[in-house]
């Protein structure tokens, strides 16, 4: 436990829980993971509209070729992450939305031949080159969320960003992605956090990192000191509370601002990146690379966990094979960590651009009772919702009433569900009522 | 205080009070005849409250009714129309006979022939399912089997095949209310025409084909042979989902040839069958 003492006197009101973190690969050296001999590439791994497709049956690709463009403003590019043959253009389940989109397959030739990069200066481009650059490498937030970055990165005139936040909390237990990356590779982080700086010309900027990772926190103070920013930064290190990652509430810890009802951090003059994103920023605009790979994590009922440098598109059976298998007590496969992930149907599903972490694990079925109105889950919101009045109204099929109790600022971390004596799986109902109130129109 | 005067105080509240209700009585306007028209027609209505005729509940529809009659000649009562002796009362009551309509009646596009993929063991309804990869079966548009058309639906017409976990349709209770099509989140119910013989048990869209993720041994395989065997008109593509559609026509041949069988008679093909069988005997 590690409580803040104003939260033990009461003074301070402390939403969210406190999981065991459970970083089993946070010893583990990044890898990179061997070539696949086929990627299956949804078009949508991102949010927003799904790219369109550029190549056709039969093409041959490079790695690094675009090979299907942004479908509009919010959306992003994907491109090739093995050379060799297009096989098929089928419609694949997209792990964003869950519902179909369509897919490149591309077969291996074995050579892992790449375009021509075009590296450049950051310190000759102007800001809308960088932004450009960013944009044209397909970089996604890939901390999970997958909201494409140049989106984040464009603000309108009347809401400057005044501070970056570099979100290295990774508070969800088991994911150790992150943590690897900042002790390997702090100095491309924070070459990504000048770009992002100099190209909103931002003052301000803090390094979150979450208390339970001494290393990182060393390695990363030792480089900002060593770097030279176009503003100040700092390392701002912040209590180990579940889910101190999500971006509202590392800005209301670090900034003390909350974010409006449907607004974006921007309304408060912040912008957060995730170290993973920063890093490709800076491969993007230094090296002129695009996303093409990612920092994953394989855990738990593995052998030995381990975090990997994985091209998308990898079938997640074959990191776990790496790993030396998994337990025979697994029946689980989740993308994500253990409060936010998803479950995937088979072990055969591809890493894509949100996947930090593999989870392998046995099923914890429990059953559900009914809510005996305790209360634990306003307790532990951390956005200050009564999550038991979504159940109640979903339950009763009342979805007009949901927008009255604010569902929409949900962010769905899972802190109800984690503290929830009755078992009520409350995400579940929410994202259920969140669907149905889209149904019905109601903002 | 003296309980006379108590007693007193009382008495002539009262006795005011009486007076002002009988003042009113016969000075304000009578009940308005309409309501207790209302009233009594709805004596003659199924009393579902389901809504299929367009108004929210049974009373406000003996409302409508009583103001127009019209209303009921135009849009007789779909569930009241289903029972004949029922229906003949409310006629010999208002004196006045419905236009014949066909009605209409919910049907299932899936036979419940795919396999589940993976174990789901998340909250057991339709709705939270199908937000997991279009659902857990091999086919990501087959039926999930939680019910959420059972909790539906107002008179016990839908109901889950245990043995193959796919919602059917009992046509002798559906009212063609309709309140099932937006409860599946797979988009699989439909209301179409009572008098319609057949229907395809499938909904499984060509051209967002998912890989690994295959139709079912009774899946539509787009062979367009139904439309090719019947006659013109009979049967129409649907080319958005890839998918025939039938029409009010009788289409054996189809039926016979079509690979998957999947085209499906419904209650309105038997009726027709046994019309057909009356009418040729009469004739021999």
């Amino acid at each position: 436990m590690n409580t803040h003492v104003l939260e033990v006197l009461g003074l301070r009101r402390s939403a969210g829980v406190h999981p065991p973190s459970n970083k089993l690969g946070a010893q583990a050296a990044i890898e990179r993971a061997p070539l696949p001999q086929t990627v299956i590439l949804p078009l949508q791994q991102h949010i927003g509209a799904p790219a369109k497709v550029l190549v056709k049956s039969g093409d041959e690709v490079k790695v690094g070729q675009v090979i299907a463009e942004a479908g509009g403003f919010v959306s992003a590019p994907i491109h090739a992450t093995i050379s060799g043959t297009v096989k098929q253009l089928p419609t694949v389940a997209s792990s964003v939305t869950g519902k179909g989109v369509p897919g490149v397959v591309i077969e291996s030739d074995g050579k892992d031949e790449w375009i021509d990069l075009s590296p450049a200066d950051p310190d000759e481009l102007s800001p809308s080159e960088i932004i450009s650059r960013i944009k044209e490498a397909g970089i996604v937030g890939m901390g999970g969320a997958t909201f494409p970055s140049h989106v984040k990165l464009s603000p309108p005139p009347e809401k400057p960003i005044k501070t970056v936040i570099v979100n290295g909390a990774e508070c969800e237990p088991y994911i150790t992605a992150d943590d690897r990356l900042m002790i390997e590779q702090s100095e491309r982080i924070l070459s990504g956090l000048s770009i992002v700086m100099k190209a909103l010309s931002v003052k301000r900027a803090f390094v979150a990192i979450e208390d339970n990772k001494p290393q990182a926190i060393a390695r990363m103070q030792q480089a900002v000191s060593q770097m030279k920013f176009p503003g100040e930064v700092s390392v701002s290190v912040v209590p180990r509370r579940y889910p101190m990652g999500a971006e509202k509430t590392l800005i209301k810890t670090i900034l003390g601002a909350e974010v409006p009802e449907g607004g974006l951090p921007m309304d408060v003059g912040a912008l957060v990146h995730n170290v993973a994103t920063l890093a490709a920023i800076h491969d993007a605009v230094v090296l002129g690379k695009p996303l093409v790979e990612r920092v994953v994590s394989v855990t738990g009922l593995v052998k030995t966990p381990k975090n990997f440098l994985v091209r998308f598109g990898t079938p997640a059976a074959a990191l776990i094979d790496l790993c030396g298998g998994s337990d025979e007590r697994a029946d689980e496969l989740i993308f994500g960590g253990p409060m936010m992930g998803i479950a995937q149907p088979s072990f055969d599903a591809a890493i894509i651009k949100g996947t930090n972490c593999v989870l392998v694990k046995k099923s914890d079925i429990r059953e559900e009772y009914d809510c005996i109105r305790c209360g634990r889950c306003i307790e532990a919101c951390p956005m200050g919702l009564m999550p038991l009045q979504f159940v109640n109204l979903v339950k009763h099929e009342d979805y007009e009433h949901l927008s009255d109790f604010h569902i929409n600022n949900c962010v769905e971390c899972g802190s109800c569900t984690y503290g929830c004596p009755a078992n009520i799986p409350l995400v579940s109902y929410i994202k259920v009522g969140k669907v149905e109130l889209r149904k019905l129109g109601v903002k | 205080m003296n309980p006379t005067i108590t007693v007193l105080v009382l008495s002539s509240i009262g006795f005011f009070s009486g007076l002002m209700i009988y003042v009113a009585s016969r000075v304000l306007p009578k009940e308005d005849e309409s309501l207790a028209e209302a009233a009594r027609i709805k004596e003659f209505l199924p009393g579902a409250d389901c809504g299929a005729c367009g108004y929210p509940g049974c009373f406000a529809y003996a409302q409508a009714v009583a103001h127009d009659k019209q209303v009921f000649v135009k849009t007789p009562c779909p569930t009241l129309a289903q029972d004949k002796e029922g229906m003949k009362r409310l006629e010999d009551y208002l004196g006045l006979k419905a236009e014949a309509t066909v009605g209409k009646k919910a049907v299932v596009h899936c036979t419940g022939g795919s396999h589940p993929i993976a174990e789901y063991d998340g909250l057991q309804t339709c709705a939270a399912a199908v937000q997991l990869s279009s659902g857990f079966n091999e086919c990501s548009y087959a039926c999930v089997g939680f019910g959420d058309c059972v909790r539906a639906c107002p008179t016990g017409a839908m109901s889950i095949d245990e043995e193959r976990h796919v919602a059917v349709v009992d046509w002798e209770t559906c009212i063609g209310c309709g309140l099932c099509v937006p409860a599946c989140p797979q988009g699989l119910t439909e209301l179409i025409p009572a008098n319609t013989p057949q229907y395809l048990a499938c909904n499984y869209q060509a051209k967002r084909d998912i890989p690994g993720r295959k139709r079912c041994p009774d899946g539509c395989i787009h062979c367009h042979i139904c439309e090719k065997v019947s006659t013109e008109g009979a049967v129409t593509w649907d080319e958005k989902k890839d998918l025939p559609i039938f029409h009010v026509d009788q289409i054996d041949t189809a039926i016979e040839k079509c690979p998957r069988h999947v085209i499906r008679k419904t209650a309105a093909y038997e009726e027709k069958e046994a019309e057909a069988v009356a009418s040729t005997q009469e004739s021999g």
